[in-house]
């Protein structure tokens, strides 16, 4: 009975192959009408029951269902088919009636083969290929670092075309030639450096600024701007200092009421001819600590231990000669401005960083001479200990002198941070002095103000340091423009954003990767599936309203899950840690969001099969089963192929539609932050430091404390 | 005595949601009901009912749902139906068929009526 009404099933059911979902349920649907109509046929011949009663097959869902009268039918299966009616006509009808499903699904079929594959992939490398291009200007500041992140970017980098170095090609060289050679943030090519600030001078041989930024390498190369206590032999070999003079000597030519080459000539010559070294047994400051806020903070005294006298009384000559000067200026904010107008104005983040590096890069020469100060600071107190009150007098007079003139000079926070943040050992050590010369009380209000001053810097410093709500997480960005210049703060904030775009994009790629990852697995088993039937078989393409809003939910619902389980706990969703560390950390958490998000996906669409194959096959599940396996249009293998393969599809789908929409909106949100950055002055050039109310304050009360005691200090020397 | 066939199809439609307007039905008991209750006048030829079926749920008027069957033991699971229930919309284009028929009914009558006189 079985085969027979099998083949009768098949027979009328053979239009509809194009749609193997509606094949099947019509099929099951007469399969149930042929049993029943057998089994009624087989009741009937059976027994000659009266025709109100409960029909014999089973039924008692409707118990008064009259009984055919007068069915000779004594075959029952054959009455069955008979009474069914011409296959081949009811095929026609099924076909006519279902023709414009079957037809749209044809349709919908090829689009999907043609179109859903290809726009998953493009869709997917047009993501990486953006990330990659918002992200190689931000490489510029893990090269150097030798992170894995560089590692991996810098190929990518170059793959696209995208280096900063890129967007310079077609400026003019006798532009070029002013900006920095390289657009690391930490460069260490030093000799590549010095050529370029060098070729710069060559292009313009009279301009001050362009000079300063060239001295200014030359000195940072040769060690000068870094304390160097408690070492037992000067640092600067006697060779270097020759050559380092012979530029600072041609700057003064120059600029010649610039105190900035005198006052590096004095730093040169004297680390090339003393030490600084711990007063370790603590004679010179009867003060050794001193306690705030509950912390002990320490006061460190150092001596200056002479190596040759006679270079070294050069450098003390010198630096009187350079405090006695008009003005110190390194031309910093000027140069700086200068280059940024020099760059293209591309309003994107790589453009933006290269502001930021540009900044970051600039020479500011004037704010490093702490050195020097605190050199000369420690000698004024051996003079004073030595008894050579006068000459300690002046010559600690001298030193408030230059560092007010640093404290002027500076223009932005880092700088700033030099100037006012190591006033407390010059001050104390110039307290000290006063305490040596016999004067007391001097020392003492010198003691206080130091320690007021320094203790204010710290709170501007710390104030500075949480104005973006403590959020210094590790961005690559935020970081170091925050520290710029205090006037940039929603700058950085901005900034910060845009790059933890890059960081939503990256994780973006991944669930899109993995999405597709799924389908292309679901699709290959489908394939394995289809080489055991051999037959064509169809997708089960927007079946029906209900699933195609599914469809569409599911479009909307797993981005948004994957968006949540990304903020809720990855670093870098979560804000807690942008690009700048914790790489590896990060990377990982991408793998496992990735697959998480694969994992449920999988899970869900499990489901989905195990739905549509018992919404398919009969309930009476073992036997029918392996029977609609063996037998039948589709068979078992047939119709779990085809589904893997509709939800292959429909992965594709959801990966394009939320890759898609995904990529455009964070592309919209970089932008959107790129744009903030810039009406937040853009990065153009470090605004004043007295836009900072703080650090402005704390600047006009250490500026005016510094004047006052030059005074001071120079009147006790002239009393002498 | 056997309706022609042109009459029995143009009926089906009103027959089938005037049936399910009673209770949901499987297909063969719509064919069993309709050829018990007209006495084989309707003699449905029980496969030309699924295109229509199928057509009417494409259209919104009826909606199927497979159904576990009660058999005469008790037993719930072993067997499924499909069974088709009227929607709203069915009801409504139920209402409407039938004012359709009977007018025509009507008005087919009284010229038989006529010529007959």
């Amino acid at each position: 009975m079985s085969d027979a009404f099998e083949a009768i099933a098949d027979r009328a059911t053979a239009r509809l192959t194009d749609d193997v979902e509606l094949r099947l349920e019509v099929r099951r649907e007469l399969l149930t009408h042929l049993h029943a109509a057998a089994d009624h046929a087989a009741a009937a011949h059976a027994t000659s029951r009266p025709a109100t009663e409960p029909n014999a097959a089973g039924d008692a869902d409707h118990p008064t269902l009259p009984d055919e009268q007068g069915t000779p039918a004594t075959d029952p299966t054959a009455a069955a088919v008979a009474a069914l009616g011409e296959p081949d006509a009811l095929a026609d009808a099924l076909w006519h009636t279902h023709r414009r499903r079957i037809l749209r699904r044809r349709w919908a079929r090829r689009a999907a083969v043609a179109f859903a594959w290809p726009a998953g992939v493009a869709v997917l490398a047009v993501l990486l290929v953006t990330l990659a291009r918002s992200a190689a200007p931000v490489a510029v500041f893990v090269q150097g670092h030798q992170r894995a992140a560089g590692l991996l970017w810098w190929p990518i980098v170059e793959a696209t075309g995208a280096r900063p170095m890129d967007r310079l090609a077609a400026l003019p060289a006798n532009e070029r030639v002013l900006l920095p050679e390289s657009y690391e943030l930490y460069s260490s090519d030093n000799e590549a450096e010095r050529r370029s600030a060098k070729a710069a001078v060559d292009t313009y041989p009279n301009d001050r600024a362009v000079y300063a930024a060239y001295a200014g390498r030359e000195v940072g190369i040769s060690g000068l701007m870094h304390s160097l206590p408690d070492i037992e032999r000067p640092s600067l070999e006697l060779n270097v200092l020759a050559a380092l003079l012979a530029v600072l000597d041609r700057g003064a030519v120059l600029d010649p009421d610039n105190a900035l080459y005198p006052l590096w000539t004095a730093q040169a010559l004297a680390r090339a001819s003393s030490v600084q070294r711990r007063d370790q047994p603590g004679t010179y400051f009867p003060w050794r600590e001193r306690q705030w806020r509950g912390k002990t903070v320490s006061h460190a005294s150092f001596t200056v231990r002479v190596h040759d006298p006679l270079l070294f009384a050069r450098a003390v000559e010198t630096f009187h000669r350079a405090v006695a000067m008009p003005r110190l200026d390194d031309y910093s904010t000027a140069f700086t401005a200068r280059r940024l107008a020099l760059l293209p104005d591309e309003h994107d983040l790589g453009a933006q960083v290269m502001r930021a590096v540009t900044q970051w890069n600039t020479m500011k020469p004037a704010a490093h001479l702490t050195d020097l100060h605190m050199t000369m600071a420690a000698h004024a107190l051996d003079l004073a200990v030595a008894g050579r009150a006068a000459e300690a007098l002046r010559l600690a007079a001298d030193v408030r002198g230059a560092e007010a003139m640093s404290v002027r000079a500076v223009d932005s926070v880092g700088p700033a941070v030099f100037t006012l943040g190591f006033l407390n050992i010059t001050g104390h050590h110039a307290a000290a002095v006063l305490n040596a010369t016999g004067h007391p009380g001097e020392a003492g209000r010198l003691r206080t103000w130091t320690d007021a001053q320094n203790d204010a810097f710290f709170v501007a410093f710390k104030h500075r340091m949480n104005a973006d709500g403590g959020r210094r997480d590790g961005g690559l960005l935020q970081d170091r423009v925050a520290w710029m210049t205090p006037r940039l703060q929603p700058a950085a904030g901005a900034l910060a954003r845009a790059e933890y775009t890059l960081a939503d994009r990256a994780a973006l790629a991944v669930v899109v990767a993995g999405l597709l990852g799924l389908a292309a697995m679901a699709s290959a088993t489908a394939g394995v599936g289809a080489v055991g039937t051999g037959g064509r078989s169809a997708l089960l393409l927007l079946p029906r309203p209900r699933e195609t809003a599914g469809l569409l939910l599911v479009s909307l619902a797993l981005p948004i899950a994957a968006y949540v389980l990304y903020v809720l706990a990855t670093q870098a969703g979560s804000r807690e840690a942008g690009l700048g560390d914790r790489q590896f950390a990060l990377a990982t958490e991408y793998v496992v969001l990735g697959a998480a998000v694969v994992t449920i996906t999988a899970l869900v669409a499990r489901r989905h099969v195990a739905r549509q194959l018992n919404a398919i096959l009969p309930r009476r599940a073992n036997a029918e089963r392996a029977d609609a396996a063996r037998t039948g249009a589709a068979g078992g293998i047939r119709v779990v192929g085809t589904t893997l393969r509709s939800m292959a599809v429909r992965l594709v789908i959801v990966a394009v539609v939320a890759g898609g929409v995904g990529a455009l909106a964070l592309r919209w949100a970089e932008t959107r932050a790129v744009r903030e950055a810039e009406r937040a002055d853009g990065l153009v050039v470090s605004p004043l430091i007295e836009s900072d109310a703080r650090v402005a304050a704390l600047q006009t009360f250490t500026l005016a404390g510094l004047r006052e005691q030059q005074q001071t200090f120079a009147a006790l020397a002239a009393e002498r | 005595m056997p309706a022609p066939k042109d009459l029995v199809r143009g009926s089906v439609v009103p027959v089938v949601l005037s049936l399910l307007a009673e209770q949901p039905m499987y297909g063969y008991e719509m064919v069993r009901l309709v050829n018990a209750r007209t006495n084989g006048v309707l003699e449905w030829k029980e496969g030309t009912l699924y295109p229509t079926l199928h057509g009417l749920e494409a259209g919104g008027l009826i909606k199927s749902e497979w159904r576990d069957v009660k058999t005469a033991s008790g037993d719930v699971g072993e067997r499924q139906r499909k069974y088709y229930v009227l929607t709203r919309a069915g009801r409504a284009e139920l209402k409407k068929r039938s004012a359709e028929w009977r007018a025509f009914a009507d008005a087919v009558g009284g010229l038989l009526k006529t010529h007959a006189l």
